[in-house]
């Protein structure tokens, strides 16, 4: 009986089923250092999938998922440097999420409505990154300009009498895989269902969708503001896991480094996304720390080729392998 | 009266090095449809280039051209390798030249290290011409850019081999039966718009400090340049595109600082391409 | 027999050049209707005009009795009209069963009536056994049938089909003229079809609305326009309008 459960589970999910099966478990025999730093990573991740509702299943190539990370880690900043007496954990990660949400919905809006050449909309989210960054440098009183803002570990408060305080490692370990594990499972409804199957038709022929009575630009814009969404709800809980916001969050290289994590992990695979985010950024630190003069050029080598060859990244490999063997 | 005059030169000025910078995204962008998002890298390339030939005593001038050339022999060897397999497919040759800007910089931060380098300006001083002092090399520079322009625009509309790259813009079937090599024209437009490219890195380098990230900023205004000036309008949309981003950003830069002009320039530009998406000068 | 399509004075110029001049037509529920005419004469021009691809110059567009000019592309699409492109525009790297799910779920079925309607439609364009190709393995052929399915998936009461047989075997034309007029008597559906092939324009047995330089030059059945020769003389560039 469980053998036909999970024969009728796509492989894709049951990849997924794995490594969720795997990150939740881990802490019972792994301690330190990478349950410290895992949660971060799984933020990555998420963020990585904000890209891929975008461009692997929307066809939207987006140059600006910083800004969006950006504007969620700094309203948790902010919120907590408003102090007083409101527990800054659930307002500012609700307020995160959002208004990158909003800012995304705005600006896709604007974008979508109009039929611009995709050159347009690259060169407007490449912008989108350089704004944000610059007033975060340049608004010294609300975001503390070049020099950034503190943030600590948030406390959760669960009903009036139970505190679920993130500051040790394995609270917010489980916290944030939580969150991951939630999100990602909206995420793949979201994409299952109806709506997500019109994206793709909007990705593979644009014309033909709008021609059967889709109004594409409200397609677009929506999955936009859930990308932003997304996005910014990563950002605002990792600005409390690094304890740090700086403008560097914003930047178009952090904005790039999103599409080299989707591209190697599979830009048409949430999981592959997903893991994309959490193993090309672990890699990039490790990298970083064993060869700080060519971890960047190594990875913009894996790029290229993942470009070129591996168009379907890691997740396209796997599958490959995992049909040739069974 | 002396103040406009004065503002007028500027705007010439800046009108034109931005034009300079711009122009061979224009081109490739224009001819062959290709984002190069490595326009930047090539940039700094040929600024490094300049910087590297003058550290071994070649003049100026010959150490802009002879990066220039470097550069534009290292994009025709991209295209070649890369780019040519990938013509039907925009996003894919975008993040395809992207690639090569990562790469790019990290090996230029190992060659050279990322530390600032400076290029002496090879004309300093000023023209003084009683209210204004106006920099002379700035003034070199433009010049030699408005020559480049009219130059370019003779070969590209009074020469033949204009006229075969034009009739292969609008018609490839065409333009091959007219015994035209499609593959060649292509590589020599790429390699052009790179040459140009590095060329111009070499130029602004004495004006700005040569380092790894320093052609970024010039990638995304020289994209704005010609978005708003005309994707097609090589010669008219360069400069109109230049002068309405550069003239924006010097008025803007007056009541405020140079970085939230360029941000400002940014947001106004993209509103403007809103309501007109085909930019100043409208496609062919 | 209500009125679907009412075309009156409807004419397109392009900077100067007048592609459709002063067309009036009327379609009814169930008719099909085979427009021909020389390369240039506006055919497709008018199609665009009907699917809202194009802005008339002048005229007015009446589909089921109300004005329809300011309506957009997609809002056309959503009462009825459906296009088939010249060129076949499908979701190449879907399979056919996808492609036609794509044009049903615009309307709020089950689940359970998504996959009937998908069953049904592959039944009346001949493709229920290839439903799990992918639509750019298809011939050409059933790529245009996979096209004329999307139309019918989506609803469309109104079937422009621009050059359906191109690329079609004979067996496949004759198929073709089959199914269009199995959709007219069956489902009571609408097309408007533009083709050069005379056989398929003879198997369709159809009104014929010749047009040229613009013009609705004259109408007719096959045989009318067959023994017609001032339309030889059109197509061989003898005539004027």
């Amino acid at each position: 009986m469980a053998i036909k459960i999970l024969k009728n589970i796509s492989g894709e999910n049951k990849a997924a089923l794995i490594i969720f099966i795997l990150m939740g478990l881990l802490p019972i025999f792994i301690s330190g250092y990478i349950i410290f730093i895992l949660p971060q990573y799984m933020l990555f991740g998420l963020l990585a999938v904000s890209l891929c509702i975008l461009w692997g299943y929307s066809g939207i190539i987006s140059f600006g998922q910083a800004a969006f990370f950006a504007i969620g880690a700094y309203t948790m900043g902010i919120v907590f440097k408003g102090g007083g007496e409101i527990n800054p954990a659930y307002v500012g990660i609700v307020c995160g999420a959002l208004l990158s949400g909003i800012v995304a919905l705005i600006v896709g809006y604007f974008l979508f409505s109009v039929k611009v050449r995709s050159s347009y909309f690259v060169l407007a989210t490449l912008a989108l990154s350089i704004v944000v960054e610059q007033l975060a440098k340049s608004q010294k009183d609300i975001t503390g300009g070049w020099n950034g803002l503190f943030v600590d570990r948030i406390t959760l408060t669960i009903g009036p009498f139970i505190e679920y305080s993130l500051f040790d490692d394995i609270p917010m370990y489980y916290f944030v895989f939580f969150i991951t594990l939630l999100s990602f499972i909206s995420i793949k409804w979201l994409m299952a269902s109806k709506f997500g199957k019109i994206l793709i038709g909007i990705r593979e022929n644009e014309d033909r969708i709008s021609a059967l009575g889709y109004n594409t630009s409200f397609y677009k814009t929506i999955i936009f503001a859930v990308s932003g969404l997304l996005a910014g709800l990563a950002g605002a809980i990792y600005g409390s896991h690094a304890g740090f916001v700086d403008p560097s969050l914003a930047r178009v290289l952090f904005s790039t480094e999103v599409i080299v994590w989707v591209a190697i992990g599979g830009r048409n695979s949430l999981i592959g996304s997903l893991a994309g985010g959490i193993l090309v950024a672990s890699l990039s630190n490790y990298l970083n720390s064993v060869t700080p003069e060519y971890w960047q050029l190594i990875i913009g080598m894996i790029f290229f080729i993942v470009i070129i060859i591996f168009r379907d990244g890691l997740a396209g490999g796997v599958e490959k392998t995992y049909n040739k063997f069974f | 009266m002396e103040i406009v005059v004065s503002v007028l030169i500027d705007t010439a000025l800046i009108t034109l090095t931005l034009a300079l910078a711009a122009f061979g995204l224009a081109i490739i962008y224009g001819l062959i449809g290709v984002i190069n998002m490595g326009h930047g890298a090539m940039l700094t390339l040929g600024a490094y280039f300049t910087w590297a030939g003058m550290g071994i005593g070649i003049p100026f001038v010959f150490s802009v051209i002879l990066g220039g050339l470097i550069v534009g022999f290292i994009g025709i060897i991209l295209e070649h390798l890369i780019i040519r397999h990938y013509y039907d497919n925009p996003f894919d040759t975008l993040l395809l030249t992207w690639a090569f800007f990562l790469v790019t910089t990290e090996l230029i931060k190992i060659f050279f290290g990322p530390d600032f380098r400076t290029v002496t300006n090879p004309f300093p001083g000023f023209i003084d011409i009683g209210f204004y002092k106006i920099p002379t090399y700035r003034t070199a520079i433009s010049i030699l850019t408005a020559i480049f322009i009219i130059f370019t625009g003779f070969v590209f509309f009074k020469t033949t081999t204009g006229i075969k790259i034009r009739a292969m813009i609008q018609n490839q079937e065409v333009a091959s039966l007219l015994g035209l090599n499609i593959s060649l024209t292509y590589k020599m437009v790429f390699g052009f718009g790179c040459f140009m490219a590095g060329v111009a890195g070499g130029l602004v380098a004495p004006m700005v400090s040569v380092s790894p990230y320093m052609g970024d900023m010039y990638l995304v205004r020289s994209f704005f340049v010609v978005i708003v000036g005309g994707i097609g309008q090589i010669l008219s949309g360069t400069l109109a595109g230049s002068f309405v981003i550069g003239g924006l950003e010097t008025i803007v830069a007056l009541f405020s600082d140079q970085v939230i002009a360029q941000v400002a320039v940014f947001l106004f530009a993209i509103i403007i391409l809103r309501l007109r998406p085909q930019g100043i000068f409208s496609e062919k | 027999m209500s009125s679907l399509l009412r075309i009156e004075n409807l004419s397109k110029s392009f900077k100067g050049l007048l592609a459709n001049d002063d067309i009036n037509m009327e379609i009814f529920d169930g008719d099909v209707r085979c427009i021909i005419g020389p390369n240039g004469a506006g055919k497709t021009t008018l199609i665009s005009m009907i699917s809202g691809h194009l802005k008339p110059t002048l005229g007015k567009l009446y589909f089921q009795n109300k004005l329809i000019n300011k309506l957009s592309l997609v809002n056309r699409s959503c009462i009825g009209i459906g296009r088939k492109f010249q060129t076949p525009t499908l979701f190449d790297n879907l399979n056919v069963a996808q492609n036609v799910e794509l044009s049903i779920l615009r309307h709020n079925l089950s689940k359970k009536d998504i996959l009937k309607k998908i069953d049904e439609t592959l039944e009346i364009v001949r493709l229920i056994d290839k439903r799990d190709i992918l639509a750019n393995e298809l011939s050409h052929g059933q790529r245009q049938w996979l096209e004329i399915g999307l139309l019918i998936g989506n609803n469309a009461k109104l079937l422009l089909l621009d050059e359906p047989t191109a690329g079609m075997t004979s067996e496949e034309t004759y198929a073709t003229t089959k199914l269009i007029n199995q959709l007219s008597t069956e489902k009571n559906l609408s097309a408007i079809v533009i083709e050069h092939d005379i056989n398929f324009v003879r198997e369709l047995g159809a009104k014929i609305t010749v047009l040229h330089l613009g013009k609705v030059f004259t109408e007719g059945t096959y045989n009318q326009i067959e023994k017609n020769k001032k339309v030889r003389e059109i197509y061989l560039g003898k005539a004027d309008a």
